[in-house]
């Protein structure tokens, strides 16, 4: 278990509610407890998008302020769709962020490069397989991609990913297979590669 | 988690899991720092950014002017821009010209020459030869006079 998962579940959004109207009544504790919940999430997503941690940590921040503000201002209306809203609020943010890198792209902001570059794994083994992964996920459509980081990176349900991306639950679930199996098959390459040399 | 999954996929799921709570756990001390960021958004609004590394507020530029400053290329060609339209205030506004009365002088010797030309001709080889007239105004009395008086001609046929 590591430190991001000590205060998450997948389902976290369902007792959302009170912890929500707390906050935005300006209770210090119920955002600490919503940000605990949430903050590692929405950094592991644009951290695996971006490529870069400095940037991951001020996408999460600014996401957090939107939040908040929205909370304080009464923009946000609680329905139970508090997490497909804090990552579509997200997701919009990575997309500007994705937009803005594009318009000003250099050689070196290949995601493959970014990924190594940024890649932390202790053990050599498990590092090189990190690796791999980060290098095939960046060689994923943005469709297959988008899917993989909801589910994984953000630990999103089934349920709240089709609230934000609006398509059916059995779609989604065959798109995610469908990206594991793109994701497997280059892995394996990968290592046949590897071991041809 | 990856329960829904054929078995074949459940090794790269695992995998990716194991990516993702690695990138989860690396930010050390975030949640601090989201708050500090935010919580003030709750009554106030308005964007604040704390530093990673020092965990102080980073004062949060205009956004004109974080766009300007995170895309040099911009910003060089907006001075460069700037540059050349104050090189072109600068050129119109000190570039030498004839004094006024200069001006005025020139005008009134071209104006007397005209006149001279269209209505008495008369040798203007010889006048410049003996240096009544330049050279240069010698050639535009010829060429005034030939059209002044072609023009009595044309006029005068008709």
């Amino acid at each position: 278990m590591t430190e991001g998962d000590t205060n998450v579940t997948p389902d976290a959004s369902a007792d959302m509610a009170p912890l929500l109207a707390a906050a935005a009544k300006g209770d210090g504790r119920a955002w600490g407890a919503i940000v605990a919940a949430y903050s590692r999430r929405v950094y592991a997503l644009a951290k695996s998008r971006c490529g870069s941690a400095e940037l991951a940590e001020e996408i999460t921040q600014s996401v957090f302020v939107t939040v908040a503000t929205k909370l304080g201002s009464g923009g946000y209306d609680e329905r139970g769709k508090f997490e497909s809203w804090l990552f579509r609020v997200a997701m919009n943010r990575v997309r500007d962020e994705a937009r803005r890198r594009r318009r000003q792209a250099s050689p070196s902001d290949h995601p493959g490069l970014l990924a190594v570059a940024n890649e932390t794994g202790p053990e050599p083994d498990e590092g090189a397989m990190m690796s791999r992964l980060r290098e095939a996920m960046g060689r994923l459509s943005d469709a297959d991609r988008e899917v993989i980081e909801l589910r994984h990176h953000g630990q999103m349900s089934f349920k709240d990913m089709s609230e934000l991306l609006d398509e059916p639950m059995g779609t989604l679930l065959a798109r995610h297979h469908r990206a594991l199996r793109k994701l497997k098959r280059m892995i394996d390459g990968q290592a046949e590669e590897g071991s041809d040399e | 988690m990856n329960h829904e999954l054929p078995a074949d996929l459940r090794d790269v799921a695992a995998a990716v899991d194991r990516l993702a709570a690695a990138d989860r756990a690396e930010a050390q001390g975030l949640e601090d720092r989201v708050m500090a960021a935010s919580a003030s958004s709750l009554n106030a609004g308005g964007l604040r950014l704390v530093h990673a590394a020092s965990g102080r507020e980073v004062p949060a530029p205009p956004r004109l002017v974080r766009a300007a400053w995170s895309t040099p290329k911009r910003l060089a060609a907006a001075l460069a821009l700037a540059g050349a339209a104050l090189a072109l205030v600068v050129a119109v506004r000190w570039a030498p010209r004839p004094a006024p009365e200069q001006f005025e002088l020139v005008n009134a010797e071209r104006e007397v020459e005209i006149w001279l030309a269209a209505t008495v001709p008369f040798d203007t080889a010889l006048a410049s030869e003996i240096g009544l007239l330049s050279e240069e105004t010698a050639r535009l009395r010829e060429g005034l006079a030939g059209w002044a008086w072609n023009d009595s001609f044309d006029e005068g046929s008709l």
